[in-house]
């Protein structure tokens, strides 16, 4: 336990209601307890994280700073080249090693406190006086320095992708994801050499299990986001459809915008979402290339817990949730270009990166969306959210209307728990 | 880029920079959005980034337009399409620092910025504070942007981000 520290048991603070994964009860959005358990059981438990992208540590010694949850992680290039993850917390009384959001040339950490100094594996190396000054104070002479390294991730990386774990018991990344999730991952940067583009710093004033069902909430884009629907970029009578893991833990929903043919669900007047007068002056905003040969236009994959791998058109990103409370958490956008790309396709990435972010046409919604749940919920903690679009279960799905996905991550949420 | 050069304009081209800067501000912060593609050339770039992201080279800045119809879609969206809880600007805004004047008539300025936001319940926030960077030419001695550049201090922009700066 990390956090959960004289709080009370998980499963007096939980009791999940009815038998199936239909139902999710309020209160686990706004309890500061559940809270400290979410951190123990699911960020430091059994998952794999995303920390970085391989691209932002180009050099041996680099670092950058991260968080898990709530825990401070530096993530560093070593000497040698490999990629570690250490928590960035001083073992002596507990200060930041590192309070620069990068930087270069870091061999060892040393900290602004007491000049306690680690290596990059995160082994304690170095104390001040630790013989005392003139053969007074110091430190006892059987004190071990091994036993005071700084906490150090599991990492594994995948397409240029770093995760890290605090669980022993995690198993390796590729079998933790599925066959069907590397897949898509391996399809998606196909051995290409990212370059960031752009990043966003996303604060949404909502609990982060709302960004996560959001993400997984295959239904909502088309209603309501007008400007998906309005231009057939992601109508749910285009083909489309949902793939899980084995476990139900991962998800990705998908769409073919050309396999569009329309549907009188989506005739002008049924749906707020389709507005027929809504031509844009500069189409140049939604051109793309096929990038593709499975012609899927429109991607999300959302990795256990708070990772998600984006494709909308030619907009390639990732989004990474850092918790911070019950009520707030920090969406971190990152879109990319790659160095294969030609000058033209690497403008046309710039150009859709209108499509997402804070600013997003079709995902400055989801800013809103969740702060307004977060204001509906406020007086009901006793009461409970309806997901049985599509039934009952958590299976794939040759359909988009459904909210299969949602009750997905209940069910990984609910293992993780023990609830 | 500094000022040391002293780039000569006219007391009358400084006068037509300023009064742009300020009536920029007052037609986003009265909520007529609709007169903000008219600020900018025909072929104007705008885009918000942060401080940290223009240090790094990072292009994908937000609401980018690079020219004006984009600009008139950003808006029509804003009124017609997205979803979002009301609210409106106010800018406070710096004198003008004239940093270079070019050879083909354009004159690159900044300008700091402090934004507050009202949500309609009345909650208000510091949204934003930063500087405009901005490259402006004179048509038919009117000035207008064509180049302005949004650059927040923050990198994170709270809950969405839909009305210009």
């Amino acid at each position: 336990m990390a956090q959960a520290i004289g709080v009370r048991p998980v499963s007096e603070l939980i009791q999940w209601p009815g038998e199936d994964l239909s139902r999710i009860p309020l209160h686990i959005y706004g309890d500061p307890e559940i809270y400290a358990w979410e951190q123990d059981r699911i960020f430091r438990g059994p998952t794999w994280n995303f920390l970085a992208l391989e691209c932002e540590l180009p050099k041996p010694n680099d670092y950058c700073l991260t968080r898990v949850g709530d825990t401070p992680v530096i993530v560093l290039r070593t000497a040698d080249g490999s990629i570690n993850a250490l928590v960035n917390r001083c073992s002596h009384k507990g200060s930041v090693l590192c309070y620069d959001s990068r930087g270069e040339g870091k061999r060892a950490f040393v900290c602004p406190y007491h000049a306690w100094t680690f290596d990059q594996s995160g082994e304690l190396k170095g104390i001040a006086f630790e013989k005392g000054v003139g053969g007074l104070g110091g430190m006892p002479a059987d004190f071990d320095k091994s036993k005071h390294a700084l906490t150090r991730l599991r990492v594994e990386t995948i397409e240029g992708l770093v995760f890290g774990t605090f669980s022993d018991e995690t198993p390796p990344l590729q079998q933790y994801l599925g066959e069907p999730m590397v897949a898509h991952i391996r399809r998606t940067i196909r051995g290409r050499t990212m370059q960031i583009i752009g990043r966003y710093n996303h604060i949404l004033p909502n609990n982060w299990k709302l960004y996560i069902e959001n993400s997984r909430d295959t239904h909502n884009p088309s209603l309501l986001h007008a400007f998906f629907a309005t231009f057939k970029l992601n109508r749910l009578s285009a083909e489309g459809g949902i793939r899980h893991d084995l476990r139900n833990w991962h998800h990705l929903v998908f769409a073919k915008r050309l396999t569009d043919q329309g549907h009188e669900e989506y005739s002008p007047g049924k749906l707020r979402t389709m507005k027929s007068d809504f031509g844009l002056n500069d189409p140049s905003l939604i051109a793309q290339w096929m990038e593709f040969d499975d012609n899927i236009t429109n991607a999300l994959q959302s990795i256990l817990p708070g990772f998600v791998l984006q494709q909308i058109l030619n907009s390639i990103g990732t989004r990474q949730i850092i918790t911070r409370g019950t009520g707030e958490c920090e969406l971190i956008w990152t879109v990319v270009a790659f160095e294969e790309d030609t000058p033209e396709q690497r403008a046309i990435r710039i150009k859709q990166s209108n499509l997402v972010g804070p600013h997003g046409y079709i995902s400055m919604e989801d800013g809103a969306i969740g702060g307004f749940v977060q204001q509906g919920i406020v007086g009901d903690r006793d009461r409970q959210a309806v997901v049985e679009m599509g039934g009952l279960s958590a299976d794939g799905q040759p359909t988009r209307a459904t909210e299969t996905s949602v009750r997905g991550f209940y069910k990984a949420y609910r293992e993780l728990m023990g609830v | 880029m500094t000022a040391t050069n002293a780039p000569t304009i006219t007391d009358r081209q400084r006068s037509a920079i300023e009064h742009l800067m300020v009536d920029y501000v007052h037609a986003i912060d009265e909520g007529d959005y609709e007169r903000w593609p008219a600020f900018f050339t025909e072929d104007g770039h705008y885009q918000v980034t942060g401080r940290d992201n223009h240090a790094r080279g990072w292009v994908a800045g937000m609401l980018l337009c690079d020219n004006r119809d984009m600009m008139i879609d950003r808006i029509y969206s804003l009124r017609q399409v997205n979803v979002w809880e009301p609210h409106t600007y106010r800018h406070v805004i710096g004198p003008t620092q004239i940093l270079a004047a070019g050879t083909d008539g354009s004159v690159t300025t900044q300008t700091n910025y402090l934004c507050v936001r009202t949500m309609h319940s009345g909650e208000q926030k510091l949204f934003s504070t930063g500087r405009y960077l901005d490259e402006i030419v004179f048509e038919a001695d009117a000035p207008k942007l064509r180049r302005r550049t949004v650059i927040s201090d923050s990198n994170q922009i709270d809950t969405l981000l839909v009305i210009p700066l």
